[in-house]
């Protein structure tokens, strides 16, 4: 995806034509190029994308809906927003290149209020080119949770972006009831790559199960904090390595942002990139490709319970498990994190861990209890020491850069 | 004047309003009673939550079914003269029409609560739950309306039905009320205050209105309107016959006598002390509303007068005291012919 | 397809406002977390007298917030990613 030096600000229309050619027309021929590809979505699930063209097309009778998500509600990523304002046209791209497969007649892009340089990277490029159906962008009020899938479907079809429960998929019943294929901006920015080059040209780089290219945000505990194109053939140390190093001896790590897992400060190094390595070897994901340094003199438990309870925060407040099983758990946690729990209060939460897993209309309080528990499991010592009464002083350490503010409403 | 009860007593119809009546108060006192069980989530091992919430439910669908026969059998009776406008206009019927009124906002309140109930999943939970708050007002007003419009309210067993009615919910709503965090105490402490004031002006009410005498007419039962057939056989000739009747003597010493024949009882007989006009007493007689005659008559022991073409004469019995200052009398007419 | 089709109990979070109604009719079933909400086990209901509790307890829930699901398939109907936003 290479090209201009991002400082160069959005990548105009000729420079792209001149520099990637012409895009071809989509059709049935490129589902099949993506399941040779390979493709995973890089909005954090890494589901195959060429599946889930499939379900979508199958499902289509010329009404289909495609939306781009680039709306990145997760407060330490910044990759979608830097790529769809710096080549806004690759997204459009593969954007049409989506509808035209699919033979949807809307697309939309999903913005939230922390995307304004991309929206009107986006607005602005829709007027330098005449192709496709109009592309029409849609707004939500900036919050975590608006970035998930049936709460964009949801915000794009007119109500609040808050997730929906369903008994069917959004490919097969989405925006209005109709097959809906919802996609992470970088992922159809990949899909725009592969309709020129081809899935060889994809494969060339990556695993065998990671293939292709994948954008990382590196931020915390870094010299050059920022967004990198990587290939998951690496290891974490030589994305820390191109990121400048570390400033300070980490103290770990997290993987994925919010809804991700807790590295070990000695796994870092040699910490494989490829999805299904880091599922068997470590039991992590990748998911958005974050990855926040601790420093050293923070804590991992204190940093685990902020963003616990930043996430019981911006809960949609629509299931009862969510709302009371997350505000359950901050609050035992916040106990834990100053060393002052109450009797059985770690018990209580393993507890309440599996209580509250799978009970949500959607995967909020999944990723929350899920970044939580490994932070558990990887810092097991130091969180007995919190348990014991022993003061840390991880309190008042920086810790993680804290979230900008929350939109206000569900628009 | 003195009238005898001449329409026979209240038709089947009314029985059967007034035992439909109590028996829908009981069923949506228990109503009430399980919905406010069901709103607390009491349970015990015989009494999960959902058996109190569909018991609830039925009880309500039983009470309005009772509601609207006790509706059908009103409009039937022909006692109380209550037309379908009446049942659905809360104002302005002929019998009781206040507390009538009471009981047809009750009813329709009760209609708005099923529809709306088992209506639920259209209309948003807000509205559902503002509407069934309602019953809340309902259960009152059908105890009143039952108080204020039945004609045995003083009986030793309607007043058991509404005193354990009362009681019962009020327990109950002692229960609700204790319910709740320190964001409604003071919602809870004003609603308690509330029924303690309901209570007071409901019992006030309850004991100098209809479980006091004389109710019945400041509740504004209309008079039952008197039988135009004739209750008695006609003498086709002279007769004798039985009088009983009444003196009143004003402060002026002015007397006046009222009659009736017990046997031809549409006859009536009004005496009259003369006034400065006149030497003689005047005697009217009457049959029903229809005067015969008019005419002065000439009394000494007995009363002489003519009516018409026939001779009368009517002898007194009865103290003294009471010819003198007013009471009870009785007498005898006697007649030439008849009096038609 | 003749496979045979499983039925599961399914309760929509959203609409669930945890009245529980349906552990006591069904507590083979289901189950009530710490917090009143009911837990509703992914087990097919593989006999007559459990789908008739079942079908017992959809018709109670006062928020309509329970079904059957009969999917010939055993995968949970959401998106069975672990992140959202794909």
């Amino acid at each position: 995806m290479a090209g201009p030096p991002l400082a160069s600000g959005a990548e105009r229309w000729q420079d792209h034509a001149r520099r990637l050619g012409a895009r071809p027309a989509g059709g049935p021929w490129l589902m099949d190029a993506l399941e040779k590809s390979g493709l995973r979505g890089r909005g954090g699930a890494a589901f195959p994308a060429g599946r889930k063209w499939a379900a979508v097309a199958d499902a289509s009778e010329g009404n289909a809906v495609v939306v781009i998500n680039a709306s990145e509600g997760e407060p330490l990523s910044l990759k979608d927003r830097t790529l769809v304002s710096s080549r806004p046209h690759l997204v459009i791209d593969g954007a049409l290149l989506a509808a035209e497969t699919l033979r949807a007649t809307d697309v939309f892009i999903y913005f939230s209020r922390g995307s304004d340089v991309a929206e009107r990277a986006v607005r602005d490029a829709l007027k330098e080119r005449g192709d496709g159906p109009a592309v029409k962008l849609v707004r939500t009020s900036h919050r975590y949770i608006a970035g998930e899938a049936s709460a964009a479907v949801n915000r794009v079809a007119g109500g609040p972006s808050k997730p929906k429960f369903s008994l069917t998929r959004t490919a097969e019943k989405g925006v209005d009831d109709r097959p809906t294929l919802v996609q992470n901006a970088e992922s159809i920015a990949h899909v725009a790559m592969i309709a020129r080059y081809g899935p060889d040209w994809f494969r060339a780089l990556g695993t065998p199960g990671s293939p292709g290219t994948t954008l990382m945000t590196v931020c915390g505990n870094i010299r050059r904090p920022g967004v990198y194109e990587v290939n998951p053939a690496a290891d974490l140390g030589g994305v820390v390595d191109a990121a400048g190093g570390p400033a300070s001896r980490p103290g770990g790590a997290l993987l994925g942002g919010y809804f991700g897992s807790w590295i070990g400060p000695s796994a870092l190094a040699t910490l494989p990139l490829d999805g299904e390595r880091l599922k068997s070897e470590f039991g992590a994901s990748f998911g958005c490709g974050v990855v926040a340094l601790l420093p050293e003199r923070s804590c991992a438990v204190v940093e685990s319970t902020r963003i616990l309870t930043y996430l019981a925060w911006e809960s949609a407040g629509q299931c009862g498990p969510c709302v009371n099983g997350l505000a359950a758990l901050s609050e035992a946690m916040e106990r834990i994190a100053v060393s002052r729990p109450n009797d059985g209060d770690l018990d209580r939460v393993h507890r309440w861990i599996e209580m509250v897993r799978g009970r949500g209309a959607c995967h909020h309080p999944d990723g929350a209890v899920g970044q939580l528990e490994s932070a558990l499991r990887v810092f097991r010592d130091h969180l007995q020491a919190h348990v014991n009464g022993r003061p840390c002083e991880g309190l008042r350490a920086k810790g993680f850069p804290q979230p900008p503010a929350v939109g206000a409403g569900w628009r | 004047m003195l009238l005898a009860a001449a329409s026979s007593g209240p038709s089947p119809y009314w029985y059967m309003t007034r035992g439909l009546g109590l028996c829908a108060l009981i069923v949506l006192t228990g109503t009430v009673v399980l919905g406010i069980v069901t709103s607390i989530r009491w349970t015990d091992e015989a009494t999960p939550g959902f058996v109190s919430a569909n018991m609830h439910r039925n009880l309500s669908l039983i009470a309005i079914s009772l509601v609207l026969l006790h509706i059908v059998t009103t409009v039937l009776d022909p006692f109380a003269g209550i037309t379908v406008r009446d049942v659905l206009v809360p104002v302005g019927a002929a019998y009781r029409p206040v507390w009538l009124g009471l009981g047809v906002v009750a009813f329709e309140v009760m209609v708005a609560i099923v529809v709306t109930s088992l209506l639920r999943d259209r209309i948003g939970p807000q509205l559902w739950r503002l509407i069934h708050w309602a019953a809340y007002a309902s259960w009152p007003l059908a105890v009143v309306h039952g108080m204020g419009t039945g004609s045995d309210a003083r009986s030793p067993f309607m007043i058991a039905v509404v005193v354990w009615s009362v009681v019962a919910v009020l327990v109950a709503l002692f229960f609700r009320l204790r319910r709740g965090g320190a964001a409604t105490l003071g919602i809870r402490f004003a609603a308690a205050a509330a029924i303690g004031l309901a209570l007071f002006i409901g019992g006030s009410w309850a004991f100098s209105g209809p479980l006091a005498p004389g109710w019945s007419a400041k509740a504004g039962t209309p008079a039952p309107t008197p039988s135009p057939s004739p209750t008695g056989p006609i003498h086709t000739g002279a007769f004798s016959d039985p009088l009983i009747g009444v003196v009143v003597v004003d402060k002026n010493g002015y007397l006046q006598i009222s009659m009736r024949d017990t046997i031809d009882t549409a006859l009536t007989i009004a005496i009259r002390s003369p006034n400065s006009n006149e030497t003689l007493p005047v005697v009217a007689i009457s049959r029903d509303t229809r005067v015969l005659c008019t005419v002065p008559a000439s009394v000494s022991d007995t009363l002489y007068a003519v009516c018409g073409s026939t001779r009368l004469t009517i002898t007194f019995y009865g103290s003294a005291a009471a010819m003198k200052n007013g009471g009870n009398i009785s007498g005898q007419l006697t007649t030439s012919g008849p009096l038609n | 397809m003749s496979e045979p089709v499983e039925r599961r109990l399914r309760v929509n979070p959203i609409l669930c406002t945890g009245y529980a109604y349906c552990s006591e009719i069904v507590p083979e079933l289901i189950s009530v977390d710490d917090w009143g909400f009911p837990i509703v086990s992914d087990k097919p209901i593989d006999n007559d007298d459990l789908l008739g509790l079942a079908h017992r307890a959809v018709a109670t829930c006062p928020r309509l917030a329970l079904l059957i699901d009969e999917a010939a398939d055993r995968r949970p109907a959401r998106d069975s990613n672990p992140r959202p936003s794909a």
